[in-house]
């Protein structure tokens, strides 16, 4: 090695040698000398640099300042002694303290990143069954740390479903003990029942009795995932259904270091890994951990300290703290490296020793080298061709590469629309809002499916001319309506932006991976959306999501015929779609709870309240008015206190916030009638009110202009006929129908056949005239057939001709009425065949179309 | 951004040596651009630096061994070149331990897959099959003066990791691989077109033909021991022609891009399913492998002076004929024992090996009596339709290797042959059975279209080169058929998070 050094200080390490020399020094030399020039060493340098730099750009992506800090604005759930830092925790010194934390915990607030500590022993009061700590659901569980600080809890007795001092734990709890008491129940887990991933108990025990009907664990029941260090449990373990383990009872996750007493198992277990885990195997457990205990004593170890490893030794226990390794670990360790690594030190070992033999006898001159040859720089001579041959040629070349790129991306373009997601509420609505003519959205609603059902765009319209888009996403997460906002204003400048907030309540930082794509597919490619894709999902899918064909190019056998009609030059109708699903679903009856009065406040999820302030810092940006709103829930209790955070956040920026969960009464919501699913999701009727309400909110607020009968704003002419239209075909109800009439100017044609005039008609004529239809001609004896030009103006009446068979004239078409044969028919088709009793036809001369036929009474 | 920022730990880790990403096809492009942006005399080095690139992605120990190994061909090449002719036992003690040391690793890697360890974690560098044959055929090579020794040692590690090749192949030999390197070959607009349109069949057979198959014959391997004969017999025919896309659509994804940048990597695969016989399937089907075995371990077996004392005093007492058969059984026999043990080291592939060691030596030792049974039922050898026969009877033969190879015990792979004859259940074809098995229905016609394809490939390519026949078409349907390909590599390719992420099946050897 010493040798190629040298020779590479040569100076002449360039110029190739030549021919032989005598002496072997000399052909060593050479042999060690390259045939490249330095400029190439420089030149790989470079190339790596580049390479490096290349990728950067690539991938670069502007990082943006941290938003505004989550701002706490309910003080209650910090009123403890200190700050909740790991350096000043809240300090709990009495059972008052550990309950008054359970039950802000119950409420909703996991002390995500707070600290707690047990400043004293705590003994439970006589006769009181503890609660748990939570409930078992991400937002009520405890996502703090609980520190016992080597203090313990003694005399709790706990009976309940499940039966523990943390019912679900994500957080972290340590150095706590629980002296004496029992817990109970079906699923009895001593110190924490459930735990989710991120769930550590360190360093506690238990002494307290666990007795379950199903499912009994000494330390934990089910963690999950989550750790188990350093724990032991002497309590008794008694499981009905015989399913119980002396640390943890059903997944025990990762078990590190524990000692458990009497069972030998120290978890029955579905699955877990437990490493160093020691059963003592005595006939006395006390006697055990009493020998244990003195152990730590005699090693200085108090009650709290690390202790890593606990083994039961020859001699008795042998244990050590956070840095002792106990040999068997050692050995381990070694092996492990030595299974990694031994292949490499065998060949690393044999290439030096063989690279120091050759190097030896090189040196000794024991071999003659032969001179390295010189590697002539192969400078190929340029064939003699014609410069036009040539260009011709290139040429050709050229105009094929054209051909195939056009061609390329014209398969590619027709597979990918084809292929391509086409949801109502997810992709859909975002191609069609790209499809608005420009500038024309005054007011944007965005939210979650709740805008798309329980708000109605034709209703903005009707009632006050606001050309309203409903730019909305399933379960859409605060982050993608934020993005879905941002973009929408790379296009348009709204009057207004409307968002439905409903969304604050899912506590999760990445939604379902459904709805991740149904939340990012419908972008544009563009920074917004590769922002909302970084943020939507985890970093390893974010090429997925991006581009999104990964996803769903597999969606070749499940194509129908309308995943064909998204070409450019086939997707003409979009700009009538304003984003509105409503459904026309019939109610249901289920009692609702009742949101008033009640004013406390939940912890927002950080991700989505961030995304909320950054949508308040956009439209401020911006300068457009922002309006939050929360539609109609079934679960107003556990949803308010969220909504009563949003006020606040909403209050402190003076932005508008419209509960409607508040409001049944105001705005005449009856929830029997208008309540259609499980959901959250009201029908069409309830869509009105809310949109009704709301249009004449903005309307007066921010002065909105009527754009009805502005040729620019014809699209939602044509939605709102679409709308109303497609909604007349649904409804089963006369009365729902005649007021329907009444509401939308159409042409009716009524036709009345063998209908009796008895009291039942009489009652319908009234209905109808309530309604806001003219029906007095209908009081006439016999059969006969009226047409209605308008409902508008519903006293223009003219009857057909009485005859058997006549045709009359609406909007240019001619239909022919039989009475004799039942029918009414509009060139070759039919359009009605009755039977006895009042029928309608109804037509809409704005699009030139029947819309439906009803049987009326 | 507070969320969503970007982790480049994470980034690099999730990196895989894998062909089939889009990052590989940017890494590709980047490649080769800078190849004909640099001047000729360094382009080798943007080869290194970029083959050095796409190996770390695999960890740092997939870069360390084939820079050790490398260390050790080129001394032991130059040690033995630079030793006279005279010192025999000098060269030959040196090639010994420079082989030996090259083999022991691979063999040491081999073992320490095969043992599952409790603890440590198991580390296999990508590729280390191929460039161990590589370049212990460097230094045989050297040794016989065929090859001359090569005095940079980075020209020489570039030769070892040569990115196009280092995961599947083929088995380069340095002296013709070795220069094309090194020689910063200018860009050919025509070579580098065929490259790419190498490269699209490459990636269409890979993901469009073997990934689907696979999802068929991974499920049946699996449950083989509950499905009817019937549906065992199409697996293990299917299963050929998955191999077949998977392992040459790999091949010919690393030969194009080799084209692109100038280098020809030798030919591994030659329509290997119309072979008639199976010596001459393996003249056809992983051609250098079987080169390699030829060379460097049968050859030297062949004509060693030790084997044919031995097979002299053994065959002595038997007659001249067993001498002779001797001659031919003991190197067939370890050949494919090696070459069984390359492939993995199972039991399933010992006897693997020793499948086709048998079927080679029936077919040589006892071709006299092979042709007097022919005469004896008064076939005619010369008829086109004994040809196909022996056509398909050596493809079936193929077939039967893939399930012994891929069957985990020889319980069960004898399971799995008498289930085909003994519970043929031919009505699972038709009861929803057979669509049952990881491809729909749908997917099942798409695949049987696909294998039709393959073999109409096949068939062409007997008469003239594939691409040869497209450029001569007209230039509308030329460019159609290429942008078609890409097309239905996008729609029917086998990808993203709805299949399960697959790896090329010769990945791991």
């Amino acid at each position: 090695m010493v040798y190629s050094i040298r020779s590479n200080s040569d100076t002449g390490y360039s110029t190739p040698a030549k021919g032989h020399s005598p002496a072997g020094h000399q052909k060593v030399k050479a042999a060690f000398r390259s045939t490249t020039a330095p400029k190439g060493w420089l030149l790989l340098c470079v190339a790596i640099l580049l390479f490096a730099a290349g990728t950067l750009c690539c991938t670069a992506a502007a990082e943006e300042a941290v938003g505004a800090a989550v701002a706490a604005y309910s003080p209650e759930w910090k009123a403890f002694e200190g700050e909740g830092t790991a350096e000043d925790p809240f300090l709990i010194s009495t059972y008052e303290d550990l309950a008054r934390m359970r039950d802000f915990v119950d409420a909703g607030v996991t002390y995500k990143g707070c600290h707690f500590a047990q400043t004293s022993d705590i003994t439970f009061p006589e006769g009181v069954n503890w609660e748990p700590i939570g409930s078992h659901s991400e937002s009520k569980a405890f996502s703090g740390t609980y520190d016992g600080q080597g203090h313990v809890i003694s005399n709790i007795v706990c009976s309940s479903w499940r039966p523990s001092l943390f019912l679900e734990l994500d957080g972290e709890v340590r150095n706590l003990g629980i002296e004496s008491g029992s817990f109970s129940g079906n699923l009895a887990g001593c110190i924490a029942s459930y735990g989710t991933k991120n769930a550590v108990l360190f360093n506690c025990y238990n002494k307290a009795s666990a007795h379950g009907t199903e499912r009994a664990g000494g330390i934990a029941d089910n963690m999950n995932s989550g750790k188990i260090i350093s724990c032991w449990n002497l309590g008794e373990v008694t499981c009905e259904a015989g399913v119980s383990g002396e640390l943890a009872c059903y997944n025990a996750g990762q078990i590190t270091g524990c000692i458990s007493v009497k069972p030998y198992t120290p978890a029955k277990t579905n699955k877990a890994v437990i490493e160093d885990c020691y059963a003592f195997k005595t006939e006395d457990p006390e006697k055990s951990v009493d020998a244990f205990n003195r152990m730590l004593y005699y090693a200085g170890v108090e009650r709290g300290q690390k202790v890593y490893y606990v083994k039961l030794g020859e001699n008795g226990l042998c244990f050590g703290g956070a840095d002792y390794k106990p040999m068997g670990v050692i050995k381990q360790e070694v092996k492990a490296l030595l299974i990694t690594y031994g292949p490499l030190l065998f060949l690393a070992g044999l290439t030096a020793l063989f690279a120091v033999w050759m190097i030896v006898r090189i040196c000794k001159n024991k071999i003659s080298l032969r001179a390295a040859e010189t590697a002539a720089a192969d400078s190929e001579p340029a064939a003699p061709e014609e410069a036009k041959a040539k260009t011709a040629r290139r040429l050709k070349l050229a105009g094929e590469l054209i051909l195939f790129s056009v061609l390329l991306a014209f398969g590619l373009y027709t597979a990918n629309t084809a292929l391509e997601l086409k949801k109502t509420g997810a992709t859909r609505t975002v191609h069609e809002f790209y499809a608005q003519p420009k500038g024309t959205v005054d007011v944007l609603l965005l939210g979650s499916s709740k805008v798309g059902i329980n708000l109605d765009a034709e209703t903005f319209w009707k009632t006050n001319g606001i050309s309203a888009y409903a730019l909305w996403g399933g379960t859409q997460p605060v982050w993608n309506t934020y993005y879905y906002l941002k973009e929408a204003l790379s296009c348009t400048t709204p009057k207004a932006v409307v968002v439905e907030v409903s969304g604050v309540t899912k506590d999760f930082n990445y939604s379902p991976e459904g709805q991740q794509y149904t939340n990012t597919f419908g972008l544009r490619p563009s920074g917004n959306k590769l922002e909302a894709v970084r943020v939507s999902t985890q970093q390893d899918r974010w090429f997925e999501l991006f581009t999104g064909a990964p996803i769903y190019h597999t969606r070749y056998a499940e194509l129908t015929g309308s995943d064909f009609d998204s070409f450019f030059w086939s997707k003409k109708d979009w700009v009538d779609r304003k984003g509105t699903a409503v459904q026309y679903a019939s109610t249901s009856e289920t009692a609702i709870e009742d949101a008033t009065g009640i004013d406390e406040c939940a912890y927002l999820p950080e991700k989505q309240e961030y995304y909320l302030r950054r949508i308040i810092d956009l439209c401020r940006e911006q300068n457009i008015p922002l309006v939050f709103i929360a539609t109609q829930t079934w679960e107003r209790e556990d949803d308010q206190p969220y909504f009563n955070s949003v006020q606040k956040i909403a209050d402190s920026f003076e932005i508008p916030f419209i509960n409607f969960n508040l409001l049944d009464s105001e705005i005449g919501f009856v929830i029997e009638d208008m309540f259609p699913d499980d959901y959250g999701h009201v029908n069409m009727k309830g869509a009105r009110k809310n949109s009704y309400y709301l249009s004449r909110y903005l309307a007066d607020r921010y002065g909105l202009e009527d754009h009805r009968g502005d040729p620019k704003y014809q699209s939602w002419e044509n939605f709102a006929h679409n709308t109303v239209n497609q909604y007349f075909t649904l409804i089963k109800k006369s009365d729902d129908y005649l007021k329907e009439l009444a509401r939308n100017d159409r042409s009716v044609i009524f036709v009345k056949h063998k209908a009796a005039a008895d009291e039942k008609l009489t009652d319908f004529l009234a209905r109808m005239q309530e309604a806001g239809l003219y029906s007095d001609f209908l009081n006439t004896p016999g059969d006969g057939c009226w047409v209605m030009e308008s409902t508008r103006d519903s006293t223009q009446i003219q009857p057909c001709d009485a005859a058997q068979a006549g045709t009359l004239l609406l909007d240019g078409k001619e239909f022919a009425v039989s009475l004799k044969e039942r029918k009414i028919t509009c060139g070759e088709e039919e359009t009605l065949a009755f039977e006895s009793g009042i029928y309608c036809v109804v037509y809409d001369p704005y699009t030139h179309d029947t819309v439906d036929t009803f049987k009326l009474y | 951004m507070k969320y969503g920022a970007f982790d480049w730990l994470a980034f690099w880790d999730s990196l895989s040596m894998n062909f089939i990403s889009l990052l590989f096809l940017a890494f590709a492009a980047l490649v080769v651009a800078l190849y004909y942006l640099f001047p000729k005399k360094i382009r080798w080095t943007v080869l290194l630096a970029g083959s050095i690139g796409f190996c770390a992605v695999g960890g740092w120990h997939t870069v360390a061994f084939p820079c050790l190994m490398a260390l050790v061909a080129y001394f032991a090449a130059i040690v033995i070149e630079g030793t006279e002719r005279k010192q025999r036992k000098t060269r030959r003690l040196v090639l010994t331990i420079g082989a030996l040391i090259l083999i022991g690793t691979l063999a040491i890697i081999k073992i320490n897959g095969l043992i599952k360890w409790e603890a440590g974690k198991f580390i296999f560098p990508m590729g280390i099959s191929y460039y161990t044959f590589s370049l212990v055929a460097y230094i045989a090579d050297v040794y016989w003066g065929k090859d001359k020794a090569e005095k940079n040692y980075f020209k020489l590690l570039l030769f070892a990791l040569f990115f196009p090749k280092i995961l599947q192949g083929p088995i380069a030999r340095h002296k013709t691989l070795g220069p094309q390197l090194v020689k910063g070959n200018s860009f050919d607009s025509k070579a580098c077109i065929a490259g790419i349109q190498l490269m699209i069949w490459g990636y269409f057979k890979k993901m469009v033909i073997g990934d689907r198959l696979v999802m068929f014959t991974s499920t049946v391997f699996a449950s083989y021991d509950k499905l009817g004969g019937g549906i065992l017999l199409l697996n293990a025919v299917l299963s050929a022609f998955q191999l077949y896309a998977d392992f040459s659509g790999c091949i010919d994804i690393a030969r194009g891009l080799s084209q692109m940048l100038g280098i020809t990597l030798e030919k591994n695969f030659d329509r290997p399913f119309s072979s008639k016989s199976a010596a001459e399937l393996w003249r056809r089907w992983h051609i250098t492998l079987g080169a390699w075995f030829k060379d460097y371990v049968m050859m030297p077996l062949a004509i060693s002076p030790k084997l044919i004392k031995f097979c002299n005093t053994v065959g002595k007492r038997f007659g001249k004929r067993t001498v002779k058969a001797l001659m031919t059984i003991i190197p067939t026999l370890i050949v494919w024992l090696l070459t069984g043990i390359w492939h993995g080291t199972g039991i399933n592939y010992v006897l693997w090996g020793v499948y086709w060691a048998i079927l080679m030596i029936v077919s040589s030792v006892f071709a006299p009596e092979i042709a007097k049974l022919a005469k004896l039922f008064r076939i005619d050898t010369t008829k086109e339709s004994w040809k196909k026969f022996q056509v398909v009877r050596t493809f079936l033969l193929f077939c039967g290797g893939r399930v012994i190879s891929t069957m985990p015990t020889p319980a069960a792979m004898g399971e799995y042959f008498a289930r085909i004859f003994t519970k043929p259940q031919l009505w699972q074809f038709f009861d929803g059975t057979l669509f049952a098995q990881g491809l729909s229905e749908l997917e099942f016609a798409i695949s049987v279209v696909l294998v039709g394809l393959l073999i109409a490939v096949s068939c062409m390519q007997a008469k003239k080169s594939v691409r040869e026949t497209i450029d001569g078409w007209n230039v509308v349907f030329r460019c159609a058929i290429y942008a078609l390909a890409l097309v239905l590599i996008f729609v029917f390719g086998i990808y993203g998070p709805s299949f399960n992420a697959s790896s090329f099946a010769y990945m791991n050897f």
